[in-house]
């Protein structure tokens, strides 16, 4: 073999090693799902924000989270971190369905278990918000948050 | 091949009594209606299991690992644990009834289960309560220490029931209702 064709053929093989570790990747967080943040503010000119982060990468970013800025929760919110964490686990076991359902004059609100995710929906007179969370990754928020404050 | 067959037979019959005996998930339903005008409901869904597993987990105030510390002045002078033992003890039958112009007030205990009936106002739009909760679920609920309520283990015994109603409420249009069955949906 020549030594232009010996090349080639580790090239190609690379690249096909990186296009699989892609596929791979891509697969992984395809899997993982997507965190997606909409707000939209009703008034004349009002902001219209919309996020989405692969899930996936929730974790990582966690990990960047100095504990300083993560124990910088309210005591009322650290003494209910244990039994937020331990919902978010029981609802992975959960059937889609509806938790919550507010229906009110000025507001609609609805919490729901939507195929793996946390749906939460206001609707309400000055705004509307959609936030939708794949539920493993607020178990990895909630258990990092815990970590954190641990004493 | 027959093997297989046999194999196959022994799989869907594990798998049938797995699900034959798998029980079935029990939620608790609140609704709450507001009867005026554009008034707001709200429709809360929580399985139990899942009730039983965070309630131990809550450390708030007064709501201690799954119990709610009572008050001293709640409790002033009343023995709950004593009323239920007499409750339970006794046999079916009214304990107050209480009748007084357009209000009537009824306690009673019918076929192992606490019933509390008020009628307040005759006619339409007067306040309606009925609530029904079996003695198990009471005796758990007063099942930890003298001035605590022990609410995760009133869910457990809840559990144990079957599709149920334990509270109805209706006033002046407004209607709660509390009760437990083996939907995900309350509508």
């Amino acid at each position: 073999m020549r030594n232009n064709q010996k090349g080639v053929t580790i090239l190609s093989g690379a690249l096909g090693m990186a296009g699989a570790g892609l596929v791979l990747a891509g697969g992984l967080i395809y899997n993982a799902g997507s965190v997606r943040v909409s707000v939209l503010e009703k008034r004349p000119g009002g902001d219209s924000i919309r996020l989405i982060v692969p899930a996936a990468a929730v974790p990582l970013a966690m990990a960047f989270v100095p504990d300083k800025a993560l124990r910088d929760v309210p005591p009322e919110a650290k003494r209910i971190l244990p039994a937020l964490k331990i919902a978010a686990e029981e609802l992975r076991n959960l059937p889609d369905g509806p938790l919550v359902r507010i229906h009110g004059p000025e507001e609609e609100v609805s919490v729901v278990v939507r195929e793996g995710m946390l749906a939460v929906d206001v609707d309400s007179d000055d705004e509307e918000v959609h936030v939708q969370i794949p539920l493993g990754a607020v178990e990895s928020v909630l258990s990092r948050i815990a970590s954190a404050n641990q004493d | 091949m027959k093997k297989l067959w046999a194999s196959a037979v022994i799989l869907g019959l594990a798998a049938g009594a797995s699900a034959w005996t798998a029980p079935a998930e029990r939620w608790l339903h609140v609704r709450v209606e507001e009867g005026r005008d554009g008034g707001e409901t709200v429709h809360v869904n929580v399985p139990l299991s899942l009730a039983e597993k965070v309630l131990p987990a809550i450390q708030v105030d007064r709501f201690q690992n799954g119990k709610v510390r009572l008050d001293r002045g709640d409790m002033k002078n009343v023995d709950l644990r004593a009323i239920l033992e007499a409750v339970r003890d006794t046999r079916d039958g009214e304990f107050v009834t209480v009748q007084k112009g357009k209000d009537d007030v009824r306690v009673a205990k019918e076929k192992g289960r606490l019933v509390v009936k008020v009628r307040e106002g005759k006619e339409k739009g007067g306040t309606r309560v009925d609530v029904q909760v079996p003695i198990d679920v009471v005796q758990a609920l007063l099942s930890g220490g003298q001035e605590e309520l022990d609410v995760a283990a009133a869910v457990r015994a809840l559990a144990r029931h079957g599709d149920e109603v334990f509270v109805t409420v209706s006033e002046e249009g407004s209607n709660v209702r509390i009760w437990v069955d083996s939907r995900n949906e309350s509508e």
